[in-house]
């Protein structure tokens, strides 16, 4: 398997996650689709670091895993606070800040 | 040496107190007043220390500290004075104090008010003390953060209107020079915002004439809208009408002094021929502030107000002094700006006493008041003359200087400026007249008069400063004169090898008469 | 201590009467009285010391010093003494009478509320005054100038609880500020025509050698030094009240009557001729100057003599009678003699404050100020008419009194310069017999119309009125215009004609005044039906303040009016508010962007990434 393969995955598991953002209505999915994105990300840098025989992409990936279950814990818990405060789950009604 | 280090602390200490006010708990009013007082009473002790210890015979910069900050961008922190800057230091250090004693009336959220009261006068010593641009656009926008809850909180009529008025023009005004500086720092190509390096090299012809003819009005406009040049002063009158006693103070007295110390630290040391070729119309706008003010202010019925049109009235003497562009008249303008500054206040000071009491300033529900509150009525008298430039007060030498220098280079609009003091005595003196003489008014019977120490200490304080100024200019005068003598040889060392006179107005009025002919001579080709 | 500390001292003592006086308590208020008193006897004692020498018959040295006040390249403005025999005899006027008045003032004011003021007040005047006597330059006397002009407006709003006071105040000194104008643009012009930029001065003694320098440079200069000279008249207009700025003075009388007295009859209303006086170097260099001094100070003599005909207050008549006098000295100055305009000053100085003292004391003792409410005075009040008398004697100028002299001096200088100005001045004389004699024949002779007991005043009030009336009858023969011109007293005889026809025209008013006031009541009610409307026009004041009420009222109370609603309207609604309403329609139109829904801003974040990308990688690769 060449670095393309992993690229062109990573590519789709992006678009995959970027359209699960834009289009899903409600916000547990639109956090999972984030999760996919970035893990995407991470594909993209152990592919590198494998491929450039450099340890750093690795370190970058693992940094973003810590930091996205750190985004994880904290958007859920806003998620339980807008499905308490609002009674849905569904961005289209999240308009407080409408100008 | 004390004084070596001594400059730094002028910003300091208010930021210190700030942060010490906020830990005292909001129920001790009493607390929280009296530590205001007492920091604003040390740094006035400092400003007159280092008043004293100025050496008037050199034209540098004195007690200068001077650290290194973003040296990739050519930042850092450098303060020091002049025979302006300590001047003006002096000034703020005074008013700063006077405003802290006369804030005792202010009934709600004490903390809040004093903990701004300290960061607007902090921001304000930074600009005077300043030697880097960085730094000196830096205090003067920090010293309108403050100014909008101060007025907008603790104002009175139509507070929020004046609040946010006050804020945008003044903003808009910081937009407009903030253009300037940064094209001044770009156009100089040295990397450094350090205005001590940057007049150095000005003198030796660093920007380009045709930089200067369009940089110089972005930094004149910019900084005048904070004076109130004509047209950009409405926002003065309302501000004033609308903000606690101790804001009116200071911004009538300080703040509005900032704009001509700028133009004068900034357009007159970096730009000369831009300043050279804007003045002539600076000149002609100041003679419009000065009568128009002083007109409209006749036709008030507000304390406030009347008082407000007359700082913008004033306040065109000092561009009158500025835009004459030779030492005498100069040298006057930063004498007004200390004169005027401590008169300005003081009027305020005396409204807001007879405001507190009274609850209404409408001059016709007024009356015969110098039965009631002698003190506060003569102290009124007296401001009211040297608002009208009568001799004994410092006002008088700072005009005088003033007509004496702008006589030389503008004869014409001298004399409408001199009309102007006549305008100036009858609405001081119809203020007077149907506010303290008169039958007394049964309604303000029980008035009570300033007796105490304390309470009589501002306003004693202020009439003091202008009598004893008034009759020794000389103290004030020493210190300035050789830093206006060194400002000004690079004008005549610039203009001496160039006999070119052209000014904005000159041009205007060519393009003017060149549009006239054209419509003249095309309406009546038409015709043929 | 020499004569220039001696010149120091006496501006200094005042002074410090001033500054001490406010710190005396309430309770010993007398005090602050005999304080002020004590600093202007010294003033007085330190003048007789240095005026010493023309006393022994000596010629005087004049002299010079000074320190310096403002020093800017260009501009060195000192503060000094110069002392000559013109500030020597105006000092003399000054302190002199100015103790007389202070010690009348003791008594008069004793009652007052405000009597520390008062006092207060008083020194602030005499410091004043004193200042623009020795002042050495043009700048410094103009700083003086100013100071009586306030020390006038505090003591005229003395009452200032009552309107009048309080309006007359405010006129005194706005009308004064107006003349001022003019001074202080006169004072610049004379700057620029003193010399090279760095040597300029306002020294008396500079400006008295450069002056003539610049006339003599250029022919086209001389229109300059009579614009200059003009515009240092227009001071003297409003301080020495001539026309058109006369209408304070009138007014003024609402102030206490020392006040009038020392203030608006003696000293500071003279302050103007002084300053001619000692301009008069340079006003001679402008014949053009000199004769539009001489019309305006003759056309105020009779303008003001007519209207003092119809006035019932009495302190009004003697202003109208100041306002006149003035005229006088005025126009002989303009007619080329500074002695003769400076004389006939010293001996108004002492008659007219004698008028005044002698009304305060009536007024002080009957509480009236109507003429015909008094009546019968003489009988009552014997010393107090006397001295009345001898002045009003002094004032028509019936020989032996002082006035005889003065006026005499000016109609034969007249007869010689100007013919149509002598007969002014001369037909004058008549106008002032007969309003003084009216005056005399109403108030104090006939019968009393007043019901309570009256009695002179007490030792401290009848004092000064002695001594006043002592140099007002002999101040002629004291040799005074010898102090100013030892040799012009025998220059020319005073025509015989002269003397004759003024004492004739003096006898005329008062045989007028005699007849017809003491004439029935038939008679003087027809007489005063015939002249009706002439009448009316004097009692109108010849429409002078109508004419400056509708000025203001209908010329700068609307223009302020305009300014202030153009400011509202045009300034604050028309430009502020209005820009204010463009930024905020186009935030409403901008608003429409923000949807507040994440995903729409998140679309938009999107694809902008994918148009920055392609731009930065795909476009560059190839270009």
């Amino acid at each position: 398997m060449t670095l393309n393969h992993y690229l062109i995955t990573s590519g789709i598991l992006f678009a995959i996650g970027a359209f699960g953002v834009l289009g899903r209505r409600n916000v547990i999915i639109i956090l999972l689709s984030i999760e996919i994105m970035l893990n995407a990300a991470n594909l993209s840098f152990v592919a590198f670091a494998s491929h450039l025989n450099d340890l750093g992409g690795q370190v970058i990936s693992l940094f973003v895993i810590a930091i996205a279950a750190s985004e994880v814990a904290i958007g859920l818990a806003i998620a339980v606070i807008l499905f308490r405060e609002q009674g849905t789950l569904d961005p289209e009604k999240m308009n407080l800040m409408k100008g | 040496m004390i004084t070596h280090s001594i400059v730094p602390w002028f910003v300091f200490i208010p930021l210190l107190t700030a942060g010490l006010i906020l830990l005292i708990p909001n129920n001790r009013s009493r607390l929280i007043y009296r530590v205001s007082v007492a920091a604003n009473a040390l740094t006035l002790f400092l400003a007159v220390v280092v008043f004293l210890n100025f050496d008037s015979h050199q034209s540098g910069w004195q007690f200068v500290v001077h650290r290194p900050w973003v040296s990739a961008l050519g930042i850092s922190y450098h303060v020091g004075l002049d025979g302006i800057g300590v001047v003006m230091v002096l000034l703020h250090g005074l008013l700063s104090f006077c405003g802290a004693c006369v804030s005792r009336s202010i009934d709600r959220n004490i903390k809040l008010y004093f903990t701004l009261y300290s960061i607007l006068v902090a921001s304000i010593f930074g600009v005077f003390t300043s030697l880097d641009i960085f730094f000196l656009y830096l205090f003067y926008e920090m010293a309108v953060i403050p100014l909008y809850p101060l007025i907008g909180i603790w104002g009175s009529q139509n507070r929020e209107y004046a609040a946010m008025k006050l804020t945008l023009y003044i903003s808009l005004g910081a937009v407009l020079a903030l253009v300037g500086l940064l094209s001044i720092y770009l156009a100089s190509g040295l990397q450094t915002f350090d205005l001590v390096v940057l007049s150095e090299q000005a003198k030796t012809g660093l920007f380009s004439r045709q930089f200067q003819l369009w940089c110089a009005p972005l930094l004149i406009f910019g900084f005048g809208v904070i004076a109130s040049l004509w047209p950009f002063h409405s926002w003065s009158p309302i501000g004033y009408a609308a903000a606690p006693t101790a804001v009116s103070m200071l911004h009538a007295g300080v703040l509005k002094k900032l704009g001509i110390f700028l133009i004068i630290r900034l357009v007159l040391t970096l730009l000369p021929e831009g300043a050279r070729f804007w003045m002539p119309l600076v000149a002609v706008l100041c003679i419009v502030n000065i009568l128009y003010g002083a007109w409209a202010a006749m036709a008030q019925n507000d304390m406030k107000f009347v008082i407000g049109f007359a700082s913008v009235s004033h306040m065109g003497y000092a561009f009158l002094g500025i835009a004459a562009l030779n030492q005498i008249a100069l040298t006057g303008t930063v004498f007004f700006m200390f004169a005027h500054g401590i008169m300005a206040a003081l009027c305020f000071a005396l409204i807001g006493y007879i405001y507190d009491q009274t609850h209404t300033r409408i001059i016709p529900e007024l009356g015969g008041l110098a039965k009631q509150i002698p003190f506060i009525a003569v102290c009124f008298v007296m401001a009211a003359f040297a608002s009208s430039g009568l001799p004994g007060f410092a006002n008088f030498v700072s005009e005088i200087l003033i007509f004496f220098g702008a006589w030389e280079t503008y004869p014409l609009l001298t004399v409408l400026a001199i009309f102007g003091i006549v305008v100036t005595a009858t609405y001081m003196l119809r203020m007077v007249r149907h506010v303290f003489y008169g039958a007394p008014n049964p309604h303000w019977e029980k008035l009570k008069d300033a007796k105490a120490l304390m309470i009589k200490l501002p306003y004693g304080l202020l009439v003091a400063v202008l009598l004893v100024f008034g009759f020794w200019p000389s103290f004030l005068l020493n210190a300035i004169r050789p830093t206006t003598e060194a400002l000004l040889e690079t004008h005549h060392s610039i203009f001496l090898t160039q006999a070119k006179h052209d000014s904005a107005l000159s041009v205007g009025t060519r393009q003017l008469s060149h549009l006239a002919h054209y419509l003249y001579h095309g309406s009546r080709k038409e015709n043929a | 201590m020499t004569a220039a500390a001696s010149a120091w001292w006496i501006l200094f003592f005042p002074l410090a009467a001033f500054l001490l006086i406010p710190l005396i308590p309430e309770k010993k208020r007398t005090l602050g009285g005999w304080l002020a008193c004590a600093g202007m006897f010294c003033a007085f004692a330190l003048t007789v010391k240095i005026a010493w020498p023309i006393f022994e018959g000596q010629p005087f040295h004049s002299f010079h010093a000074s320190i310096e006040w403002i020093l800017i390249p260009n501009l060195q403005l000192e503060f000094g003494v110069l002392i000559d025999s013109l500030s020597v005899l105006m000092l003399l006027v000054v302190t002199g009478v100015g103790s007389a008045i202070f010690y009348y003032s003791l008594e008069y004011m004793a009652q007052d509320e405000g009597y520390r003021r008062y006092f207060a007040g008083l020194s602030l005047f005499a410091f004043s005054m004193i200042g623009i006597v020795i002042s050495a330059n043009l700048l410094q006397l103009f700083i003086f100038w100013e100071l009586v002009g306030l020390s006038s407006y505090l003591l005229i709003g003395h009452w200032y609880q009552k309107n009048e006071a309080a309006d007359a105040g405010k006129k005194a000194f706005l009308t004064n500020r107006v003349g001022d104008f003019g001074f202080l643009i006169g004072i610049l012009l004379l700057w620029t025509f003193s010399g090279a930029e760095a040597a300029r001065s306002l020294n008396f003694l500079n400006l008295n050698v450069t002056i003539p320098a610049f006339a003599q440079a250029s022919a086209s200069h001389g229109i300059w030094i009579t614009l200059a000279m003009l515009l240092v008249f227009s001071g003297v207009l409003g301080k020495s009240a001539q026309f058109p700025l006369h209408v304070w003075l009138p007014d003024a009388m609402e102030g206490p009557t020392p006040v009038s007295a020392l203030i608006h009859a003696a000293t500071m209303v003279a302050a103007g001729v002084y300053l001619l006086a000692r301009t008069f170097p340079l006003f001679s260099l402008s014949p053009a100057a000199l004769e539009i001094v001489a019309y305006l100070g003759g056309f105020t003599a009779i303008f003001a003599a007519t209207q003092a005909i119809v006035q019932n207050d009495i302190k009004r008549i003697l202003a109208y009678s100041t306002l006149s006098q003035l005229g006088y000295m005025v126009m002989a100055i303009g007619l080329g003699s500074a002695a003769i305009g400076m004389y006939h000053l010293t001996t108004h100085a002492f008659f007219k404050a004698l008028l005044f003292l002698g009304a305060g004391s009536v007024i002080h003792a009957t509480h009236e100020q109507d003429i015909w409410n008094m009546g019968g005075l003489a009988k009552k009040m014997p010393v107090t008419s006397v001295t009345f008398f001898i002045a009003s004697f002094a004032l028509v100028g019936f020989w032996p009194a002082s006035g005889f002299f003065s006026k005499d001096e000016i109609l034969s200088l007249a007869f010689l310069e100007n013919k149509f100005l002598f007969w002014v001045a001369a037909f004058t004389v008549f106008l002032t017999a007969l309003y003084m004699s009216r005056l005399i024949v109403v108030a104090f002779l006939g019968t009393s119309k007043i019901r309570k007991k009256l009695h002179e005043p007490t030792q401290k009030m009848l004092l000064p009125l002695a001594a006043l009336a002592v140099l007002s009858l002999i101040g002629g023969f004291l040799g005074i215009q010898n102090i100013l011109s030892p040799a012009s007293h025998s220059s020319h005889e005073t025509p015989v004609f002269v003397v004759a026809l003024a004492t004739a025209f003096g006898i005329l008013g008062v045989l007028a005044a005699w007849f017809f006031y003491r004439s029935s009541r038939k008679i003087q009610n027809r007489f005063q039906t015939a002249f009706a409307p002439i009448r009316e026009i004097l009692v109108r004041k010849y429409y002078m303040d109508d004419l400056y009420d509708l000025l203001l009222r209908y010329i700068q109370q609307p223009f302020a009016q305009f300014l202030s609603w153009f400011e509202r309207k045009v300034i604050v609604e028309g430009l502020v508010n209005h820009t204010a309403a463009f930024a905020a329609f186009s935030g409403f139109c901008l608003r429409k962007l923000q949807t507040g829904r994440i995903q729409t801003y998140l679309s938009v974040f999107f694809f902008g990434v994918v148009i920055l990308v392609y731009c930065f990688t795909i476009a560059n690769l190839h270009p």
